[in-house]
């Protein structure tokens, strides 16, 4: 019996391992949204165990030197090195994008399944809520959200969850409206299974491939949220080494230091543009014409 | 190939595993907010007042025209509706709706659709899907009829073992019907469900599949539901027949009876549609006018405005069931009922022929 089982397990590794490198090199753009990620990552895990400097620690004799050898990216005005600070600061970003999203996933989810799952008034209600959410232009809300809360990081990564769910929860609810009309689940009542059975087997692997794509393309957009309400002052606070923060202090400084704004700047937009490549490339990969490969995840 | 017992019409068992006493369902169609708002709420009656039974190791041929019927009544055996009035009973127990069956009562159903590709989740091997069938069916009860294994499931269906890895959208469509017909199978069901089961099938796939539900029904001693508008392919199968019109059984019997020696005109009319392979044959003529609209039914008996036969009193009266031959009629002019002969009884079928037209 384990001979057949362990083929078989081998042959759907290899199968998705397939699927997985056929489909994202093939596409140019995915593999520099993919790249970007990646160095991303690797950069946010491994750059500040590397680098030599403190992102708080202040040298007032090294203020605003322009980028040199021993400071790649030039230092600010209190004589923190750019690039580490950098380099913090994508961890920061980052985790908060991860936070932030999975909180969005999975709330966003859960209210998409009750709502398509109960239908009614449930469904009803649960969508008026969602349209009223979507009506509000999404930062505007966030930042009422944090101005109340309070200046923190904490309260932006609050405010944002809580604004941005709802996209979730439509996709969700109409594509699992459109899923559990499918024989195969009808079938899987028809057994006896129970609800609890269907969804967890059936309804939510089914309609999991749109939201991925959706919340890898909503990762860049919570980078520049969260950033943006730093720079507004309601995020991150000094010394906090946020992209965002760091953009707004060294605004002040932006005809002495080029450095001090674009460093940020470029980071900023380099990491939403691989986040969104590589949401684009995702989509097109898992979009329902070529449902054999949406199947698959 | 082994051949069903046509001949015994005297059901093995007393208790029914299927029963459906004074099943009626109707649908609310609701236009507009406007016709909401003013109350003049139609409601189109999809399934009027049907008695039917099935029997273990018995096939009941479900036949009717689209939007007869036939596929609400075989939800509501199944559970996906419940009934507006009358009862469904399972082994003579009444049961309700899909929601409030027990797993055990859902295990004694087994269904096959039409798109047998679709009643399998796409992300799955078909394996899986199996197991997920035959879980169940493990847990409670001792597996008498040795399917335990997925491979002896497969393997009663004709399908090797390695079939067990393959996704639903890599098989054949008769692959993938004996594959559904395995996992209806699977639970150790009293009776199966089969929903046009062979339609989107070529012809000699069509043969060999109702060749093996033969074969199954033989082994397993399991009750038949099979839904089909082809009449062909029913009288291959069934034991007994049902006939539907407009939400209404108007006929049922025994298959060759009623195949033999139709009673209402309406049975009569179905035969006659059936396209002869003699060229020699003039082709069908086909029944005039269009079934009624279920909103809005005609009174008395529902096929007077299309039946050659009807009378004044087919308008008023709505017809009872009548015994003749065996079969049960409603209606006014069936032959005992009225005394007199049917006079265009031009079908002559010829039942040697067409089975081994299947065979073919």
């Amino acid at each position: 019996m384990s001979g057949p089982a362990a083929d078989t397990g081998v042959r759907q590794e290899s199968d998705q391992r397939d699927e997985w490198t056929e489909v994202i090199p093939a596409d140019r753009l995915a593999q520099v949204g993919l790249g970007i990620v990646f160095i991303l990552l690797v950069l946010a895990v491994f750059g500040p165990i590397v680098s030599p400097y403190d992102p708080a620690t202040q040298d007032l004799s090294s203020r605003l030197e322009a980028p040199s050898l021993t400071h790649p990216l030039g230092t600010d005005q209190l004589g923190r090195d750019v690039l580490t600070r950098l380099l913090h600061g994508a961890r920061l970003s980052l985790g908060i994008a991860l936070a932030v999203t999975s909180v969005r996933l999975v709330v966003g989810t859960a209210v998409g399944l009750v709502a398509g799952y109960a239908g009614g008034w449930i469904d009803e209600a649960l969508m008026r809520l969602v349209d009223t959410l979507l009506a509000f232009p999404g930062i505007v809300l966030a930042l009422v959200i944090a101005g109340i809360l309070g200046p923190s990081l904490v309260n932006v990564m609050l405010a944002l969850s809580v604004v941005g769910w709802a996209s979730y929860a439509r996709l969700v609810r109409s594509s699992v409206l459109s899923v559990r009309e499918r024989e195969f689940v009808t079938v899987a009542r028809l057994l006896g299974h129970t609800r609890t059975h269907v969804t967890a087997r059936h309804l939510i692997p089914n309609v999991v491939a749109p939201v991925v794509v959706l919340a890898t393309l909503d990762i860049g957009g919570v980078i520049l949220g969260t950033a943006g309400l730093s720079f507004l002052g309601l995020g991150a606070q000094p010394p906090t080494p946020e992209w965002g923060t760091m953009l707004a202090s060294g605004r002040t400084y932006l005809r002495q230091a080029w450095w001090l704004v674009n460093a940020p700047g470029v980071c900023i937009m380099f990491t939403v543009f691989g986040f969104n490549l590589l949401g684009d490339s995702l989509r097109d990969t898992l979009s329902p014409t070529q449902s054999a490969q949406m199947e698959q995840l | 190939m082994i051949e069903p017992d046509r001949d015994a019409f005297e059901p093995p068992s007393d208790t029914p595993v299927v029963e459906l006493r004074g099943v009626s369902k109707s649908f609310s169609v609701r236009n507009s907010v406007l016709e909401r708002l003013s109350g003049s709420d139609s409601s189109a009656k999809a399934v009027c007042d049907v008695s039917l039974v099935v029997h273990p190791c018995e096939t009941v041929g479900l036949v009717g025209e689209s939007g007869c019927g036939k596929s609400t009544l075989a939800k509501l055996v199944t559970g996906q509706l419940t009934p507006d009035r009358g009862q469904v009973r399972l082994d003579g127990t009444r049961v309700g709706g899909v929601s409030d069956r027990s797993a055990g009562q859902c295990r004694r159903i087994g269904v096959v659709f039409q798109h047998a590709g679709e009643s399998f989740d796409p992300r799955w091997p078909v394996g899986r899907s199996l197991s997920e069938a035959r879980h169940d069916a493990d847990m409670g009860s001792e597996n008498e009829r040795g399917l335990g294994d997925i491979e002896q499931l497969l393997c009663s269906v004709d399908l090797g073992p390695e079939i067990a890895d393959r996704y639903p959208r890599e098989l054949s469509g008769g692959q993938i019907q004996r594959v559904a017909l395995a996992r209806a199978l699977a639970h150790n069901p009293d009776v199966i469900v089969l929903d046009e089961p062979v339609s989107g099938l070529d012809v000699a796939t069509q043969a060999t599949i109702l060749d093996l539900l033969a074969d199954l029904q033989q082994r397993f001693g399991i009750g038949y539901l099979f839904i089909s508008h082809d009449l062909a392919v029913v009288q291959y199968l069934a034991d007994r027949i049902a006939v539907m019109y407009a939400g209404e059984v108007v006929e049922v019997g025994p298959a060759d009876g009623l195949f033999g020696d139709p009673n209402h005109p309406y049975t009569e009319a179905l035969l006659q549609a059936i396209p002869s392979p003699d060229p020699g044959v003039a082709p069908p003529t086909p029944l005039d006018g269009d079934p009624p609209d279920p909103t809005d039914r005609p009174t008395g008996c529902p096929f007077h405005p299309r039946c050659p036969a009807a009378t004044t009193e087919c308008a008023e009266r709505h017809p009872e069931f009548e015994t003749v031959e065996g079969a049960r009629v409603r209606c006014f002019h069936a032959p005992e009922a009225t005394g007199e002969c049917e006079e265009d009884r031009s079908y002559q079928p010829n039942r040697s022929t067409r089975s081994s037209r299947i065979h073919d």
